[in-house]
Order: C-alpha cells, then structure tokens, then sequence
C-alpha cells in the first residue's frame, strides 16, 4: 500500500519538504517554486517521492526536481541515493529507457548560414536517421557477438567502426562506456531486439533538433562549451531502444520474486527491489550497464548521422564546419558513485530517473577540457520554445547527489495533449514560427504540442536559482525530427 | 456483459481499464485493449484486429494473477513488436490464479491502419486485478 498521509511544507522559497511518515524512513525533498509546486500537487508525483523514502538503506532525502511529474514507481524527475551495503537498486528506479540521453554537438555555421538550406537538411535527417514506432536499420543488422561489443564497450565500438572521432569519446558521461558491463546477464531476446537498433532514434519523445544559440548567461562556461550567440547546434535525444526495454522487463520480474524474498515491503510493486549486496542486483546493475553502453554507441551513430548529413547538405566537412561534440550526458540511469553523507564520504547507488548527473567543476569524472566550468548539462524543453545548456555544481554535489534536472516535464496526458492539437495543423503552426518538423506519426507531433509540457524556463530557473544548476546558455529550435 | 476496455489518463503514460464477466474474458479484452492502444484507439470491445495467421503457443508461470496478467500481456507485445504483427485472437485453455496456457494467434498490421505507438513496457504501478458486482476489472499502466 502507498504511504497515505504524508504533508507538504514550504522549507523556501524552492525548497517543499514532505516530512517522513508511516513508513517514510527519511523526508522528501522537493525543488519547485510557487506555480510548479501546483503542477506538481495536481498529480500523483509526491505519493511516489514518498514510497521511493521507504526503500530500505535510502540515503539523504527521496528527491523530485522542478519538472518531477506522475511516472510509475519512481516519480519522473526523482533522484534517490541508497547505501552500497545496505541499500537496495530498484529497475523501475531507472525505467525502462536505460539511459535515455542527450547530446549536443556545436557548430561555427550560423543561423543565417543554414537557414537556406534547413529544409533540405531536415529531409536528408528524416531520410538517414531512422525513426518512428520500432525504428529498426535495413543497413545494418549486427550478429549477436558483435552485439556484445556493443554492450561492453559503447560509444567507443562505434568509433572503433568508423562512425565519429576519438575525441568524442571524452566528452561523454563515464567516456561512453561503463565498466561493469557484462553481456551474460543480458537476455538473448534482448540480444535480438538490439540487433538492428543501433543508430536509430525511436518514438515518443525521442527527438534532433536542430537549432542555434539563442542566447548566453555565462560566457566563460559558453566559451568552455563551444557555444556561441547565434551559432548552430544539434541536439539529440534517445536511449537504448528495445534492448533496454527488454532489460528493464526481465529484472523487474526477477525483482519482484527478489523483493518477496528478501522481505521487502513495497509500497508500489513497480519499486520491486533487491538488496545491492544480493546476486539479483549485481545481475542487474551488470545488465543495466550493458544497456547503457548500448544507449552511448547509438547516440554516438545518430551523432555521426548528424554530421555525416551536414556534410552531405552543405558540401562542406563536420571538421571544417566545427561540428564537435559538446557532451552526452545520461537521464535514466543508477549509478555507484562517493558522495558526502552526514559529512562522511561513502559510496552509493545513485537512481536518477528522469534527472541529469550535475557534478561541479574539478570533479575527478569530468573531461579535463571542463575541469573549470563543470559538466555540461543539457534541458530539452518542448519543440516549439527553448531548450537550455547548464554546468554542474558544488550545490548540486552537497544537496542532490551531483544531480539536476532534465526537462520541461509533461503537464497534460497525451489525450488532453492529441485533444488539445485536434483539428489544428501543429506542423504548419511551427513552421509560421520558422521551425519545421519532420515527423514519422502525426500523432506523436500532437502528443508532443508545446502546451503539453511546462515551461522549461521556470524548471531552469528553479534549478539555478536553488544552486544545483548554473544557467549557460539558451537554444532556440529550427528543425525537428520526430519519431 | 460484453468485454470491454478504455484507455485512461497518465501525465506521462498511459493506463487501460478493463471489464468483463469472467477472468477469462479479462485477459482477452485486455489483449485486445493494448492492440487497440498500439493503433492509438481509446477505447474498444474484446474484438477486432486482423484475422489471425500466426499462432504462438504460451505458457506463463507468475506468482499472482496480477502478475500473471503484466506476463500475459508482456509476452504480446514482445511478439507483437519483435515480428511487426498484431494481436487477433487467443485461445485459452488454462487460466489459474498464477498459472496460464494459451495460444495467442496474430495477424499483420494494415497499411492503412498502422501502429501508432511504441509501448516501452508493461508496469506493476497501479496494477489491479479484482472482482466486481459485474465480475472483473483489472487497470494497467504501460510506458510509453
């Protein structure tokens, strides 16, 4: 049963606590300011901040950033610790989308550079990049061994095969690849289903975009970056497609059966758990990280999709176009890592589920190239307004486990959202605002309408203003590519 | 009663709400539910998609008949998404409180009726499965 009775209290003003009750073993913590937090009382998000506080060897508070909403098990945009003895892992605490992402890459174009050649460019993407419901590769079908590199060695087997520079490999979290992966953990029927996915964008809320530096806040950190007022960027948003899904399916069984046996009580059974110490977590966080390296080598292939498609339009090559990576940072993961608790460094088993990595300048795990500005974090907001580029910081390493957050979040269902969109042309309203849309399903355009998610800007702010983000830079759409 | 099943609300995903007479008839009508939710349809009866021109014979083993319900429905969709067809009809022969056999028959997907979404799994998050004065309701919450 779900905690019942649990309270909202201001703590300031972005800081909600909902104190530990009944089977709370520790408070929730809530960053929101005064319109989110109404957002966020209208949905079923903080009944789960409170049944995450009761999974055994939580440590520090159960946390929801500012675009926290109603997800299953785990809110969306929750963020919870827990003791690497004591502490359990929790599939549903990372989803099903193992490592859904984003990277962004930079450019020396500029927006007026492109602009004549946008709608060719976002044909050739749509053409090159596939998308949509079960996107899968007619080109490129690995055989079950080669799937297994991919599991081990991410982003850099996609390298190793020609598909972007060695220097990509540094500007991504955990340098693409994170160590621990072992592939007999791996399902065969999730073997199968990453045969023919790698490289391929998916549905939902997967998306490319293209766009431009709209503007900068910091320009020391922009300049770190790359990014410069008015200069193109690409954007690129997916996970580890059907491989991760299977993942996620065959340990949350595995958990279940897991949780009944170590006697542990769950509030939501799509919190279903195992104690980390056990060999059902270690099975799972092996797999999980399989899943994850699979998520860095496709979004290192869609990257190289970009470029090669840049270079294809424009005539010109990604280097002389400056077209380098800027980072890949991961939004659905758990991760061991040391943090200070109760001013003792230990580790821990990080769940961020919908949440950014947010760790701060000098921190041993991010590039030296952004050893002095933090790591880079990137905040899609919806495809018709604007997205935001942040670093990381010591706020965020002290308060959240070195998280952030990691979207707009979604307001309404996606049949308020299609109702909303009905018997209007989303695509040609976009365009009259001068971004176009390629897109494999109308309906997924009209599930994913502006209106339907909040607005970025106020989750941004809230992350900056509460100190476990520091606004960069902002980048406005041109083209999108939807699945 | 006849079967029936209607999508219901989810900021970020979707649930499906099933009713019918029997058990049995429960887990047709939820079969057909997320048929119809993969055709981006809202709402439905325990019928309809193509005839079917595959069968799959299926055995599942789960601790509780909630969980049996996520397996049933898990194992079409996984067959569902991995073959690019689509759920038609079943064919049940065995259906205990933890204990299911069937043969789940599929047909392919219509050019002109398409597969709108891609369901990423199948949740134990409000999960139910009980009786009523009718005789069964079950809810389910899928990722999209």
């Amino acid at each position: 049963m779900a905690v019942e009775g649990y309270r909202l209290e201001r703590i300031d003003e972005h800081r909600w606590r909902v104190p530990r009750t009944g089977p709370m073993l520790t408070d929730g913590l809530v960053f929101a300011n005064d319109e989110l937090i109404t957002h966020i009382e209208g949905d079923k998000s903080l009944q789960q901040v409170a049944n995450v506080a009761c999974l055994p060897g939580i440590q520090g508070p159960s946390i929801a950033m500012p675009d926290i909403h109603w997800g299953y098990g785990f809110p969306i945009g929750g963020v919870a610790a827990f003791d690497a003895e004591e502490g359990v892992i929790s599939p549903g605490g990372v989803g099903y989308d193992i490592n859904c992402g984003v990277r962004l890459l930079r450019s020396d174009l500029t927006e007026e550079d492109l602009r004549p050649r946008l709608s060719g460019l976002m044909d050739r993407l749509y053409q090159n990049v596939p998308s949509g419901v079960g996107a899968s590769r007619a080109d490129l079908k690995l055989a079950h061994k080669q799937v297994t590199r991919v599991l081990q060695k991410g982003a850099a087997w996609a390298v190793e095969n020609g598909y972007g520079w060695g220097e990509d490999l540094e500007r991504i979290e955990a340098g693409g690849a994170i160590e621990g992966a072992e592939p007999d953990h791996v399902s065969q029927r999730a073997i199968e289903r990453g045969r023919a996915q790698v490289g391929t964008l998916g549905s939902g809320n997967h998306f490319i975009e293209i766009g431009y530096v709209g503007e900068v806040y910091d320009r020391e950190a922009a300049t770190a970056l790359g990014l410069e007022k008015g200069t193109v960027t690409a954007f690129i948003h997916s996970g580890s497609r059907g491989l991760g899904y299977q993942v996620c399916d065959d340990y949350l069984k595995t958990m279940l059966h897991a949780a009944e046996k170590y006697g542990i009580v769950l509030q939501d059974r799509q919190l279903c758990c195992a104690p980390l110490a056990s060999d059902e977590a270690q099975r799972y966080l092996a797999a999980m990280r399989c899943a994850a390296n699979y998520a860095f080598s496709n979004r290192q292939m869609m990257g190289h999709r970009v470029r090669e498609t840049f270079e294809e339009v424009l005539g010109q090559s990604a280097q002389r176009l400056g077209l380098r990576l800027v980072y890949d940072v991961a939004h659905n993961i758990a991760k061991i890592e040391t943090h200070r608790v109760n001013g003792a460094e230990k580790k821990v088993c990080v769940h961020r589920k919908g949440a950014t990595r947010a760790f701060p300048p000098g921190h041993p795990e991010i590039p030296a190239i952004y050893k002095k500005v933090g790591q880079p974090i990137f905040i899609p907001g919806d495809m018709g307004r604007y997205s935001y580029v942040l670093v990381g910081t010591e706020g965020a390493f002290n308060e959240t486990f070195g998280s952030t957050c990691h979207g707009a979040g979604r307001m309404m269902s996606r049949k308020q959202a299609k109702r909303t969109a009905k018997g209007r042309s989303i695509v040609r309203e976009l365009e009259d605002r001068g971004i176009l849309i390629r897109a494999a399903s109308r309906a997924t355009v009209d599930e994913e309408i502006s209106e339907a998610y909040k607005d970025v800007k106020d989750v941004v702010q809230v992350v900056h203003e509460a100190g476990i983000g520091k606004m960069v830079a902002q980048l406005k759409p041109m083209g999108v590519l939807k699945g | 009663m006849d079967a029936r099943w209607r999508t219901i609300e989810h900021t970020a995903d979707l649930g499906l709400e099933v009713e019918a007479s029997s058990l049995m008839e429960l887990f047709m009508a939820g079969a057909h539910g997320m048929a119809g939710v993969l055709l981006g349809r809202e709402s439905g009866a325990a019928e309809g998609g193509a005839g079917a021109t595959v069968w799959r014979q299926l055995e599942l083993e789960a601790p509780d008949v909630e969980a049996l319900l996520v397996d049933w429905l898990r194992e079409l969709l996984h067959i569902q998404t991995t073959e690019g067809l689509l759920f038609a009809a079943a064919e049940i022969e065995t259906l205990e409180a933890s204990r299911l056999v069937a043969r789940a028959g599929f047909g392919p997907v219509a050019d002109v009726d398409p597969v709108e979404r891609e369901l990423k799994g199948i949740t134990y998050h409000d999960l139910e499965v009980s009786r009523r004065d009718y005789g069964w309701f079950a809810r389910i919450v899928f990722d999209l």
